[in-house]
Order: structure tokens, then sequence, then C-alpha cells
């Protein structure tokens, strides 16, 4: 799973603009699986699935929508989603993120964790 | 039309006389000469401002503009320009901000934005992607910046990025800024050409993207950057940690910290503070801009004494120096508080700062009486410096003199005053002295928008690197040094990066970087690049030369070429403008009255 700590981060949204490119091939920040919450003057707080083995998201989830990949990945399937964000509401970690819509899961980047690998503070790091 | 990658795409023209806008294709010409940002604003203000308006008339121009890398992985990819003809100084002005208000736009899908006419009442521009909106805003006029932006976040969401005036901007306080999510376009009184608009605020929203040209290579020359800014001493550990401030104690060491309005000496608690003791004392937080691994920006809140509770984005090194040193002043506290005052207000604090330490000198030698203030205002008097700068922020009073900057307020007061007003060309200097470090003499002369530190910064070379190799107390190079210096950071500042990642990143990794974005073989070379950042400038000299500047305008104040430093390396020095003026003129290609000759403009395709 993914940690993020709050204390190390400078909200530089660069997890936001790393996550864009990997999943788009362009800078399209605003579809990014993880979304940086300014809270001027003080550092606000990254919203993003972190992956974490309690997958509480998976039991609140009325329509079973949401699915582990081969890989061990939350998924989540759009045709079953209706959208009621219980998986946010029942997220140990906070709110997910959101496309206006649907709740969005992080598919660490198969397994290359991109917005870990460029986050400048280490803010956001893998752990077991 | 597809997509020039690295680019939004769109101009938005806007005309408030008339209320409405019109959107256009992004010229693959104008992107090919120009490269963004400062470059596209030098050409469209040189093009189209009607020579010799009323900065405050519906004549003058506001050209809002991100370059390529604005928006995008490339590390302190944040920045976007205005440019204006400024009400401060009569000449051009570009005033260039960080945060994260140049990568909404893009998002929303605008390189530029062409700000024309006047409106009678106070309106608020509204940019959702490609949806604008002109809108009645009376109930925002009168706000300071915070509130402004928070009462419109709240009646449009939460998600727009929104740049915006003050009370001194709404009152054409001739050194008003336009403040964005934290950050200034802080320099030459653009505040004042927005409130003399009455366009009080401009919100984005946007959804867009930016294509890249070639995704491996960006990626790649990205790794790179960002590998370099980390293990660099300043942008990997001094600036991180002690923010702006951390050249404070060398700068102060070589002599080049203005104290007391460039009088020199000491002043009581001077010695005790610097950039540890900022640190210690005020620092909560590193923040950063957008798609910065720097982080150089602090929240600050003061602990202790008589401005407990008080916080601030910042303070910065020049207004560490500008409510500190100029003022004598070393109360921490009040310097923090004096730096939001100003983003309150939306004033420029370089120019405040500057400008009541000019006020408290002329109080010293009774130039300006306590009756004309309505208080004492000796240095070192935080109280007075803190009413100076509200009365600037709010138009009254004193501050009615005081913040038409220091040029005007020389000539109000007179009595010699003119000789310690400190400005080039209406713009206050900041926080170097010159006659430390030659180099920023003829920098402050010949910067295209008066006094400022920001295109050409000459004490890298003089004083940060290798002693020995360029003497900051000699003129030989200094030419040289500075007209390079000035082409690089207008291609800087036409990119959207900021200048502080050029402390890490050398010429070939900006260009690798823009390069591998675009595509464009205008951009392939460190030498086309520096082509087009000369190009730039010898059209903005053109525009200034229209507007009236002349040899005579290329000077210093008195001060630094009358009287010595007082102490430290430089005692006794004073800046010999004339011959690295003459020599600067020509590896400029230009005459001796510092017009751009014919077979240089015909060179820079300018003819």
């Amino acid at each position: 799973m993914i940690n993020y700590e709050r204390k190390d981060c400078t909200g530089c949204r660069i997890c936001e603009i790393v996550c864009s490119m990997e999943h788009f091939k362009k800078i399209h920040t605003k579809r990014a699986l993880i979304k940086y919450d300014d809270d001027w003057p003080r550092v606000g707080n990254v919203k993003f699935c972190r992956q974490c083995p309690q997958r509480a998201c998976m039991q609140a989830c009325p329509e079973e929508a949401l699915y582990l990949s081969p890989e061990g990945v939350v998924q989540l399937d759009r045709k079953r989603c209706v959208a009621c964000l219980l998986c946010s509401a029942a997220c140990p970690f906070g709110e997910l993120p959101t496309d206006g819509e649907y709740p969005l899961f992080c598919d660490t980047c198969s397994g290359q964790f991109q917005c870990v690998t460029w986050c400048p503070r280490k803010a956001l790091k893998r752990s077991r | 039309m597809a997509k020039i990658p690295g680019y939004a795409g769109f101009i938005l023209h806007v005309d408030l006389t008339e209320q409405k806008y019109e959107i256009t294709d992004l010229p693959v010409a104008l992107v090919k000469e120009y490269i963004g940002g400062k470059g596209f604003a030098a050409k469209v203000l040189y093009d189209e401002l009607p020579a010799g308006c009323d900065p405050l008339s519906l004549d003058n121009i506001l050209v809002v503009a991100c370059g390529p890398l604005t928006g995008t992985l490339a590390p302190t990819g944040c920045r976007s320009v205005i440019a204006v003809k400024s009400p401060l100084t009569g000449i051009w002005n570009d005033a260039n901000c960080g945060g994260t208000f140049g990568p909404e736009l893009k998002a929303a899908g605008f390189d530029i934005i062409i700000i024309k006419g006047q409106s009678e009442t106070p309106v608020k521009l509204i940019i959702t992607d490609h949806q604008v909106d002109i809108l009645e805003a009376t109930e925002l006029w009168g706000l300071d910046t915070f509130s402004a932006a928070e009462q419109l976040k709240k009646a449009h969401g939460e998600d727009y990025k929104v740049a915006c005036i003050g009370p001194a901007g709404e009152n054409k306080v001739l050194m008003a800024s336009v403040q964005a999510e934290g950050r200034s376009f802080g320099r030459g009184g653009s505040g004042a050409v927005l409130g003399a608009k009455k366009l009080k605020a401009i919100a984005v929203k946007g959804t867009g993207s930016i294509e890249i040209f070639d995704y491996e290579e960006f990626l790649k020359e990205n790794r790179e950057a960002y590998n370099e800014i980390a293990i660099n001493p300043d942008t990997g550990g001094a600036r991180p940690k002690f923010g702006t401030s951390s050249i404070y104690s060398f700068i102060k060491e070589t002599g080049l910290l203005p104290i007391k309005n460039f009088q020199g000496g000491s002043y009581p608690g001077g010695e005790f503070i610097d950039e540890h003791k900022l640190r210690e004392e005020l620092f909560e937080e590193d923040r950063a801009c957008f798609a910065c691994p720097i982080a150089c920006s602090k929240y600050s809140k003061v602990k202790s004494g008589p401005y407990t509770g008080k916080f601030v984005e910042g303070p910065e090194f020049e207004d560490f120096w500008s409510f500190g040193a100029q003022c004598g002043n070393s109360e921490l506290g009040s310097i923090a508080y004096a730096e939001y005052l100003s983003d309150y207000y939306g004033i420029d604090a370089i120019s405040a700062g500057n400008a009541i330490g000019f006020v408290m000198e002329c109080f010293e030698k009774g130039i300006i009486t306590e009756e004309e203030l309505g208080f004492r205002a000796p240095f070192g008097d935080h109280e007075a410096m803190i009413k100076i700068v509200r009365l600037i922020g709010e138009n009254q009073g004193a501050g009615q003199i005081i913040g038409r900057g220091v040029r005007r307020a020389a000539e109000y007061y007179g009595r010699g005053s003119g000789d310690f007003a400190m400005h080039v060309k209406g713009l206050e200097l900041p926080a170097y002295d010159p006659r430390a470090a030659l180099g920023m003499g003829l920098a402050y002369a010949t910067s295209d928008r008066g006094a400022c530190h920001l295109r050409a910064w000459t004490v890298g070379a003089e004083v940060l690197s290798h002693a020995g190799r360029i003497d900051p107390l000699e003129t030989e190079f200094k030419a040289e040094l500075v007209k390079t210096d000035q082409d690089w950071f207008s291609v800087v500042n036409s990119l959207g990066v900021c200048l502080f990642s050029t402390f890490a990143l050398g010429h070939n990794q900006l260009t690798d970087l823009v390069h591998a974005l675009t595509g464009i073989k205008s951009f392939s070379s460190v030498k086309n690049l520096l082509f087009i950042g000369e190009k730039i400038n010898n059209l903005i000299r053109l525009f200034n030369v229209r507007e009236g500047v002349t040899r005579a305008d290329d000077t210093l104040p008195p001060r630094l070429l009358k009287e010595a430093h007082q102490a430290g390396p430089a005692k006794g020095i004073t800046v010999p403008l004339k011959e690295m003026l003459e020599q600067y003129y020509l590896v400029r290609g230009w005459d001796e009255e510092g017009t751009p000759t014919e077979a240089n403009l015909i060179r820079l395709g300018l003819k």
C-alpha cells in the first residue's frame, strides 16, 4: 500500500501531474487518480486510494462493483457502480477522490507507483 | 487545428468597454518566435498598445500569459506573467507569479488573456474552460484580496483559482499588485491597471489537458532535472530549509544588503537577525508552488512579541529586507505582518518597504515632519512602518503620496530627497546594494521595467561563485554578464518556469525539457533560445524607446553614483556606471543613446 505523511507534503501536486501522465500520456491533472486539496495558508491534504489491505471499501459496496485484480489491486467495475460513494465513506483514510461522479481507485501504475517515485519530499511512500 | 504540444492552444480576448469576449487560436508563428509568457506579452503589447497612452486609461492593455512549461511536470512549471504599461514607471512592466493560477489558466484552455477597455462598474471575469462570463462584482469591490477570493469561491465554487486586486488596486495606488492564491504579481503597479479597468478579479477553472510531443524523452529529461534540483546545495538544501532568505547572511557579509535606505551603518538588533532566526522564530511549514520540488515558500506564524498570532505565506527574502534592514527594523513579527498586510491590500512589498525606508530617512532629516505624517517615523519604528503600509493600502493621508512611489514622493517632498529616492525609472530598488556587486548597478540601470533584480542577477557570478573569477568590485565583463543574464532570464520568463530552477538547471536542461515537450525546432538549442530571448529584450526596448526612454533614464539613484559604500568589502566604492553602460550598449548592438540599431533589428528579425 501507499502511505501518506501530511507533515512532509508541500502541496506541489507533482503526484497529480505524474499520475495523469502515466494514465493518459499527456498532462491532464483534473483526471488524475490522486487529488491534492489545498488549505491555504497551510498545506492541504492528498485524497487517494492507498490500496490498503483492510479493503473496507469492498465490504461497503452494495453493488459488488469492487473487485481484486490478479495482482491484488482493488479495482472498480464502472458498469456496476451506482456512484453511491459508500466506499468513500467507509475508507479509513478519509474521502476518495472522484471524477465528479464516480470514485477513483489507484491502480498502482501496474506496480510502478509513479506518485511515490516522483514525490520530492517522500510524503508518499510504499509500505507492506 | 491540432493542438501544439505544450500549449493550451487558445487566446482569450476580453473587451471590458463592450463587455464582450472572443476566443482565437494560438498562432503557431507566435509560438515559434516568442515561446510564451513574457515573449507573448511583449509581442502583444508592442503591436497593440497605443504609444504614449495613459496607463490608467481605457487604452492600456493587460496581458496574462503562460509559457509552454507552465502547468507541466517540468520542475517549477507554475509561472504566469501579467504585462501592462506601468502606471508607476510609464514604461513596460511584466510581473511574474507562481502558485497555481497559470497552470489552471492553461487547464482552462488559454495561453494568453488580452484585456482591453474599461468597465463602468466593478466586474469579475469568470473563466470555466471555454465558458467566459463578465459579471457584475459590486459585492466584491472594497474587499481585501483574501476576502474577495474567498467570497468569489463561495459564490462560484471552491475549485476556481483567483487573481484579484485589493483596496490598493481599486484606488489606483501606483504600487498596487495583483494577488493570486497567496502569491503576487508584485511589481510595477499592474493592480492599479486592473483597478482603472474596474476588473476586481479573474477566476479560472479548467479540465483540459496539455499534449506532450515526445513522452519518453520528456519524462527522462524531467527525471534528470528533478535529480539535479534534489542534489543541488541551493535548491535541494538551503532554499527549502530557509526559504528565499537562504542567502541573507551571505548577502549581509558581502556588503550587498542595503541598510536604512542604502545609507549603510547598523541598526538595533540587526546583527541578530538572519535566515536561522527566521526559521527558528517564524517558519511552520514548507509550501510549494505547482510542480515545484524546491518548496521555498513558508507558512509562518508569529509566536512571540507584539505581533503574536499573525501569519503570512512568507516572509520572502526581499520583504525580509524591505521591511527589515531597509527600515532599520529587527522586529521579525512586524516584518511578517507587514508582508501579510501588503498581500491583504494588494501592494508590492518591495516598493512599499523601500518607500517606507525613504520616508524614515526624510523624517530623520526633517524633510517630512510629524505633523505631515500624523506620527513619528524614525528608522526602526515598526509601529510607524505598519501604519504607513496601512496608509498606502488604504490610500489615506500620507499614503496618498508614498503609495505613488519614491520618485513622485521625492518630487512632492523635495529638499534634496531626490538624491536618496532609491528607484530606477520610477521602480523602487530591491534588496541588493550595487556598490558591493557592480554588475547589479548595470542590471538595475538597464532592466526593462526599472530597478529589478530578476532581469539579470549578477550576484550569482560576482559573489556567490568562486571568489576572484569575476570581481564584484571591477567593471570587467559586467556588460556581457548582464546582457547574457537578461537574454536567458527572458527565455526563462517565457518558458513558464521559476528563475530559482536555474540555480540547479543549466541552459541545456531547460532547452531539452521544452524541446521534448513541444518538438518545436526553434527551441532545439540554447543558441536558438538565447536568440529569442535577445529578440524579446530588443522588442521591449523598442517599446520603452517609443514611450520616451533614452540613455538619460538608464541610470541609478545619485546616492549610488556619488556616496561611497560605508563598510565591508565594498567600503569606499561608488558605481562607475558610465563605462559599464557604454560597453553594454556596444554588446547589445544599441547606439549611444541606447536605441537598437537598424542592423541589430534586422539581425533579430524585428525589421
